[in-house]
């Protein structure tokens, strides 16, 4: 019986020590503490930025393809309802993310420029997945048709004129991933994007 | 001969405990649509970012050791649960039935000290806000919705997260294990008594 009962101390001992010395000897060895702390992943991305400064392969490692932040979204088609007062513009976007789909649940906001305004919104739901692109699709309306029409020719040009800047943006939703964000006035787009940027 | 159900019932859910928490872990927290997943177990714990699933090399080390001895718990117990008349089954029962009371035990304090501090520390870390962990409840089953502080944007937006916590299967059969080796432990003594009365 006392053998037993010493097997099953010598186990017990065994069970405890023995996974937790492979994880400990080594760094305390190599001298490195944080590693019982920090995943090893994230330690070889946070080496891979201090040694090599690639940025790239830093997010890559962290699940984030940074070509999906460079390339901007691309217009697919182009549509103009005039007797039902809206337009709908399809936009080609790039998930970034490697490994997690994009779930654009909602997204509404308010265009205002000087005395002209236009609603826009989400048509439907969109999912991108993993590492892929999707169609975006976004409502535009207004209560001024003229106005809407030059919004369309706008967009349909291609190129922004610079009074786009001081586009005022307000009753801001969106529901992203779960992540919701709301604002009632966000002032400025050349503003909000300088923000953007600087952080 | 008498053999006690009760301990074999409870090994073998041990067993499967083990198994199930490599698929499901016993409690799971989702920040947004899968952005961020934290997944507590006794033997499997991880938390993911973005996909990519990150193990603590400490507590994989831990894991690792209940695991073994959560194992071990349940074989003892299945061997015991066969002969529980023998004269080395008491110390088999002894060695097992404790571990799942143990385990359960140490994984619901370091639950809740997860859920009460370690989380809205950890979301007001990222969300750049100090004063953030006043709002942040994190809810230990269930979902709601997480305001961050104002101004994580330098702009007024009002940024909310969703959170989804869940006890999964794996949780139940632990604590199955656990409730079952205590009956286990109360029929000993009954179990090795008829024995014993049934071989004179």
């Amino acid at each position: 019986m006392g053998k037993l009962k010493w097997i099953l101390n010598a186990v017990t001992c065994l069970c405890l020590l023995v996974p937790i010395l492979y994880v400990v000897v080594p760094c305390v060895l190599s001298g490195s503490l944080l590693g019982l702390f920090v995943p090893p992943q994230l330690r070889a991305a946070l080496a891979d930025l201090t040694q090599t400064r690639s940025l790239n392969s830093t997010l890559a490692a962290l699940g984030v393809n940074l070509r999906g932040f460079e390339e901007p979204p691309q217009v697919v088609s182009l549509a103009f309802n005039e007797s039902a007062g809206n337009a709908v513009i399809e936009l080609n976007i790039t998930n970034p993310l490697i490994y997690e789909r994009i779930t654009v649940n909602q997204l509404s906001f308010t265009v205002r420029n000087g005395t002209h305004s236009f609603a826009i919104h989400l048509v439907e739901p969109v999912v991108v997945e993993a590492n892929w692109t999707g169609i975006v699709s976004l409502s535009f309306s207004s209560t001024d048709p003229e106005a809407l029409r030059g919004l369309v020719k706008i967009l349909g040009g291609g190129e922004w004129p610079d009074y786009v800047k001081d586009l005022e943006i307000s009753s801001f939703y969106a529901d992203v991933n779960g992540i919701v964000i709301q604002a009632s006035d966000l002032g400025e787009l050349g503003e909000l994007l300088d923000k953007i940027t600087q952080r | 001969m008498k053999r006690n159900w009760f301990a074999f019932a409870a090994g073998a859910l041990m067993l499967a405990a083990v198994i199930s928490s490599l698929s499901a872990p016993w409690w799971r927290l989702q920040v947004g649509e899968n952005l961020i997943i934290v997944d507590a177990d006794p033997f499997y714990a991880s938390f993911s970012i973005l996909g990519v699933r990150y193990f603590i090399p400490i507590v994989s080390a831990m894991n690792a050791a209940a695991a073994a001895l959560f194992v071990a718990g349940g074989v003892a117990l299945i061997i015991y649960a066969l002969k529980p008349a023998k004269g080395y089954s008491r110390h088999l029962l002894s060695f097992g039935w404790k571990r799942p009371i143990q385990v359960l035990t140490g994984f619901i304090i370091m639950l809740a000290v997860m859920v009460r501090y370690a989380a809205p520390a950890a979301i007001s870390i990222i969300a750049y806000g100090a004063s953030a962990s006043a709002q942040i409840d994190v809810p230990l089953a269930g979902s709601s919705m997480m305001q961050l502080p104002e101004g994580i944007l330098d702009a007024h937006v009002k940024v909310a997260v969703a959170l989804a916590a869940s006890f999964t299967h794996s949780f139940y059969l632990g604590a199955a294990a656990a409730a079952l080796s205590i009956a286990a432990r109360i029929c000993h003594s009954r179990c090795a008594g008829n024995a014993k009365a049934g071989a004179a």
